[in-house]
């Protein structure tokens, strides 16, 4: 049974990490806030890597929430924001000298863009490629023709 | 929160059961929760270990890496794969895998990405497929021309997803030392490098990119890795509409050509040095993910043809 209380502390910590007022940080680099819990309602606004948002409410895998630096409301994926801990937004450099968590993460980024143009001068890589494979990359409207024909449920399950 | 709530109502049942049995993937769901609620997880860990290794859900708590960092790694895999590989550049077919693997990831448990998803064929008769932290899925032209339909090319894509989804390549790092300077700070605040911490953080970013490069070329990911990617394949393909055992029949035809290559040669290349035998990934499949479903599709399987023909008619022209 005492297994069974870890079990219920887990449960209401993970409760409580959804409640209201929780700061997260947009964790990819085109964050996108929703009119609307789903992939393809419209964008209200575009947010950057470490921006700070707060939740206001869950629904299924979307969170309401606060833009800090703007005070707008919308709409985010759970996959597009993480724990400020979670992507070494913390470190003593940058607590000291940084003020927003935007600055915090780009001061404690480690592997970088600066790191890669070193390690491609090292190493005679070719980083073209790679901008090529991912010159790949859809907007959302460009899938939706795609995704109606392939997935209409997935579409009506809210994405 | 869909798993979330899923875990929740597991732990309730049994709780109405009075057994703390069978709760093996709800203790490791609820414990990464609680991991990602930033709780305590010593105690926890203790609880879950070995209930864990197969729902094991990764994610940033279980990583010591930044999504921005995962995105910097994936690139770099990707650049040192493609130093052995020629990119094969069929608009038609690069396009329609794109719009096809887009498409799954929405479905999956990690829709967004750092970057996102995106797909490239490598122009080599080898059979094999690779995805990379950063979301690069990198699928062989030998691999397509296995495939006889849609729903197969769909298979070994979502497989890839479940690779990214549950942060393997991460998973196969094994220089302790890259770990030890997120740790201890050596990447903070990299504004004011010097040229000696510079130099020092490049090694740490060349030994990350061997480490996954090696696994995912030559090692490969251990069987439970492999099983959880094909569970989420399974989950994915279910999700959207194809029919599951798409995978399987893809399976079947890759244990086929491994035969062949066995009685050719002995020098294993591309998935059959990576995977454990095809047979035993269905076996598995048969066991778990797929006991109990009905093959069968909700796609309209007419279009699927028609899409899959067009876009891969130079992939199957000899």
């Amino acid at each position: 049974m005492a297994k069974l209380a870890v079990f219920l502390l887990l449960l209401a910590g993970s409760l409580h990490a959804q409640s209201s007022g929780d700061e997260l940080s947009v964790s990819v680099r085109q964050g996108e806030l929703r009119s609307a819990p789903g992939f393809l309602s419209s964008i209200d606004a575009r947010l950057e890597y470490g921006d700070a948002v707060r939740v206001i409410s869950r629904v299924n895998d979307w969170l309401r929430v606060t833009v800090d630096h703007t005070g707008e409301e919308g709409w985010i994926h759970t996959s597009s924001v993480a724990r400020p801990r979670d992507m070494n937004l913390t470190g003593p450099g940058a607590r000291t000298t940084q003020t927003t968590t935007r600055e915090i993460a780009l001061a404690g980024r480690g592997f970088n863009q600066q790191v890669e143009q070193e390690y491609q001068e090292q190493m005679q890589l070719d980083f073209s490629v790679v901008d090529r494979v991912e010159e790949n990359l859809l907007a959302l409207p460009e899938l939706a023709d795609f995704l109606s024909e392939i997935g209409a449920e997935l579409l009506e399950g809210g994405l | 929160m869909r798993r979330l709530t899923r875990a929740a109502g597991v732990l309730g049942l049994a709780m109405v059961l009075g057994s703390c049995a069978h709760l093996g993937s709800a203790v490791g769901e609820l414990a990464d929760a609680g991991a990602r609620a930033g709780l305590p997880t010593a105690g926890a860990g203790a609880v879950v270990d070995g209930v864990r290794a197969v729902g094991a859900v990764a994610d940033a708590a279980t990583s010591p890496f930044s999504p921005e960092q995962e995105y910097y790694i994936g690139r770099s895999v990707s650049a040192t794969i493609l130093r052995e590989y020629e990119l094969y550049d069929d608009p038609a077919a690069v396009a329609y895998l794109n719009r096809l693997g887009q498409s799954l990831a929405l479905a999956s448990q990690r829709p967004t990405l750092y970057h996102g998803y995106t797909v490239a064929i490598l122009d080599t008769d080898e059979i094999n497929a690779f995805a990379t932290p950063g979301g690069h899925i990198f699928i062989s032209r030998g691999m397509l021309r296995l495939t006889e339909a849609e729903g197969e090319v769909a298979a070994v894509l979502a497989h890839e997803i479940g690779h990214i989804v549950e942060r393997h390549g991460l998973g196969s790092i094994r220089t302790a030392r890259v770990i030890d300077a997120i740790q201890d700070g050596t990447f903070q605040a990299l504004d004011r490098v010097s040229d000696s911490q510079m130099r020092e953080v490049t090694r740490l970013f060349g030994d990350t990119t061997a480490d996954v490069v090696d696994t995912l070329v030559t090692r490969g990911y251990s069987g439970a890795s492999e099983r959880e990617a094909d569970s989420i394949a399974v989950q994915i393909l279910m999700d959207v509409g194809y029919d599951p055992f798409a995978l399987v029949r893809l399976l079947e035809r890759m244990d086929a050509a491994q035969q062949a290559e066995y009685e050719g040669s002995r020098e294993r290349r591309g998935f059959s040095r990576t995977h454990p035998r095809p047979q035993s990934r269905i076996r598995d499949l048969q066991r778990s993910d797929l006991r109990n479903v009905e093959p069968g599709s909700r796609i309209d399987e007419e279009a699927a043809r028609r899409r899959y023909e067009a876009a891969m008619r130079s992939i199957h022209t000899p």
